[in-house]
């Protein structure tokens, strides 16, 4: 009897501590968006700004989330899953090419959406049937060699766009724009473009955080967690652990390719410079801010990480008068990096995850 | 195509050093150092702050190449052991795991890349060496008489770290506890000195493939990233782990990287000669993942 009361008791105390966990993760999450009202001056121009790049993030670290908070992969070339899904679409729908400016596609929006996505998947199974079998470090290293030869691809062929990249591709999904986005826009100051995306953006979010909470919640998701958690007891039940995690890379690149594609409209140019290994290092701070192995944690991680990046810039001019602006942005990067370190070490749950449910072995 | 092979003799000679750095870290301590690439750039760039002309610190004539790589090179041997003492020890001791150790080393390498973009800037520096022009060594290879130099010392340097690891009881012991670290400690084998000796010992030949870098192209703050992926790639060519796989991986890479430059598509394209060898990495993986002399238990 005493047996059971302290295990009720325990489990008791976990669940305060879970909610009180839940609690500051969101105050802070609320913190850092008045703090972006605050800090533009209430210019919504600059609020949906950050919040785009927020959404774009947040689905991409989604993605990194599935593969390594539930499934335990490390995949360090997020970036080149962007890229891809990116380049697809942008190639695809109306747009210019390269300094030439050669114009070019007719797919409508939600057919090059859906490619985009596509060759997520491809690229998911292209990286994942060699090294899935391996140990994880392979994974790491071989997606982030990916990534570069994707970039160096890209700006090798004219095909391609070389290093000038696409341009005028994102009239086709700002045309899409309901009537009511117009007038809204006019009340809050914003070019309707930006609020449609913004939108837009936010409903993808929910939409794959609403996806990802019902794979997670299968039982294929079950399967996930345990290959997470003690892949050979998987085996031992006759799953086939290797199938499983290249369907994890498949999806998780799908999901990243549809981050690209958004990542391409807020760009509305897009060239090899957008797809350094920095875009996939700001995903992963993302995901381990807001929380490995959490479904809101990515989200709240990517707000959070968003306004932090772009509204210090002003606290880092004044903390070092007289800096270059490439010196200014270097030292947010640097800071970033302990910031990665730090949480690592000290919190790799973030705000979001539970310790106990992390892989932190390398299987 | 021959007239390419002394790029890839120089290319491969700079994967090789700073690949077997790589891989003997990963061997003895198991930790996989994406810090390592950025490690190059600083050693490169120490050795470019000495030798360039600065007013202020060293003198209008800046320090000679013949002080300041040496004392680069002393540096890398103090920094790899500050590395081990207050970064990796104190981890290993709070017993975190090796993801958290990966993403540590990620974090580190980012640092590292962007204060060597404050301290130099954004553009390519080259060191303080006579331009010279090609000649032919033995035969078929052009090389400048710099960069022949380099490839003698380099491999010189090559071949004293094979005979440091099999001659020496120091060496014996990181070939041991990259073996097998419980027996090698249980055999009276004191790891933790092993520890500092090998970080130390892998970040000096990272700094001298910097400088070796830096000599026969140029100085710049992404440099070693770029480097990194070709290390990687040397390391699983060769055999992840052994570090004698990985200075053969080093210059299979660098001439595959070179000779591919006459293949097709990749004339016309040049950048894609780095795809290349990526691209064999990603078969050798497929086709045989313990590499050329690795033992296939650490694969999987």
């Amino acid at each position: 009897m005493t047996g059971d009361n302290a295990t009720a008791t325990a489990s008791q105390e976990r669940d305060t501590s879970r909610s009180t966990q839940h609690a500051v993760g969101t105050l802070l999450a609320l913190l850092a968006l008045l703090w972006l009202f605050w800090s533009s001056g209430f210019a919504w121009i600059i609020v949906i700004g950050v919040l785009i790049k927020a959404a774009v993030y947040a689905v991409s670290a989604m993605s990194l989330n599935l593969e390594f908070g539930f499934t335990g992969l490390l995949n360090f070339g997020q970036v080149g899953f962007m890229l891809v899904g990116g380049y697809t679409y942008a190639l695809l729908v109306p747009h210019e090419l390269g300094r030439a400016g050669s114009a070019g596609g007719s797919w409508p929006v939600w057919a090059a959406v859906l490619a985009a996505m596509v060759a997520g998947v491809l690229l998911g199974l292209v990286l994942g049937i060699p090294t899935v079998r391996l140990r994880g470090d392979y994974l790491a290293i071989v997606t982030i060699a990916i990534a570069e030869i994707l970039r160096i691809t890209v700006r090798s062929f004219s095909g391609l766009g070389q290093s000038f990249g696409i341009i005028q591709y994102t009239e086709s999904f700002d045309n899409l724009a309901p009537g009511f986005v117009d007038s809204w826009a006019a009340s809050l100051d914003v070019p309707p473009k930006d609020l449609w995306l913004f939108i837009v953006a936010w409903i993808v979010v929910l939409v794959v955080l609403g996806a990802m909470t019902l794979m997670i919640k299968s039982p294929w998701g079950r399967v996930l967690r345990a290959i997470r958690d003690d892949e050979d007891a998987v085996r031992a039940l006759g799953k086939n652990a290797f199938w499983y995690k290249l369907q994890v890379l498949m999806i998780g690149g799908a999901i990243a390719g549809l981050s690209g594609v958004l990542f391409a409209l807020d760009l509305s140019q897009i060239s090899p410079v957008n797809f350094l290994p920095l875009v996939t290092f700001f995903a992963w701070t993302a995901l381990i801010l807001g929380g490995a192995g959490s479904l809101v944690g990515p989200v709240v991680g990517s707000i959070i990480f968003w306004v932090v990046l772009t509204q210090t810039s002003s606290l880092a001019e004044d903390l070092f008068p007289g800096m270059s602006a490439t010196a200014v942005s270097a030292t947010r990067f640097i800071l970033m990096g302990a910031l990665i370190m730090l949480l690592m070490i000290f919190r790799p749950e973030g705000l979001f995850g539970k310790r106990e449910e992390l892989s932190l072995e390398i299987q | 195509m021959v007239s390419q092979l002394g790029n890839g003799i120089v290319l491969g000679a700079v994967i090789a050093l700073t690949a077997v750095g790589l891989s003997l870290i990963f061997g003895v301590t198991g930790i996989v150092n994406f810090a390592h690439g950025d490690l190059v750039t600083l050693g490169a760039t120490i050795a470019l702050v000495f030798a360039l002309p600065t007013d202020d610190v060293w003198g209008a004539q800046g320090l000679s190449m013949w002080i300041a790589v040496p004392l680069t090179v002393v540096i890398g041997f103090a920094v790899g052991a500050l590395l081990e003492l207050i970064l990796m020890r104190p981890l290993r001791r709070r017993q975190v795991g090796t993801v958290t150790m990966l993403v540590v080393t990620i974090g580190l390498g980012f640092i590292i890349r962007y204060a060597v973009l404050i301290w130099i800037g954004g553009s390519p520096y080259t060191y303080p060496v006579p331009i010279e022009v090609q000649g032919t060594y033995l035969g078929i290879i052009d090389l400048t008489a710099t960069e022949f130099r380099a490839v003698i010392l380099t491999i010189v340097i090559l071949v004293a770290v094979g005979l440091f690891l099999t001659k020496t009881r120091l060496g014996t012991a990181m070939r041991a506890i990259s073996d097998n670290e419980d027996l090698a400690e249980s055999s009276g084998i004191d790891a933790s000195s092993v520890y500092i000796a090998t970080w130390s010992l892998g970040i000096a030949l990272a700094f001298s493939g910097g400088i070796l870098q830096g000599i026969v192209t140029n100085v710049s703050w992404t440099m070693g990233f770029f480097l990194l992926l070709l290390m990687f790639a040397a390391v699983i060519v060769g055999g992840i782990g052994n570090p004698f796989g990985a200075m053969v991986g080093g210059f299979v890479i660098g001439l595959v990287i070179s000779l591919s430059t006459a293949l097709p598509v990749i004339s016309d394209h040049p950048d894609l000669r780095f795809a290349v060898a990526l691209a064999v990495m990603i078969v050798v993986l497929l086709v045989r993942p313990q590499g050329i002399l690795g033992s296939k238990d650490r694969v999987s």
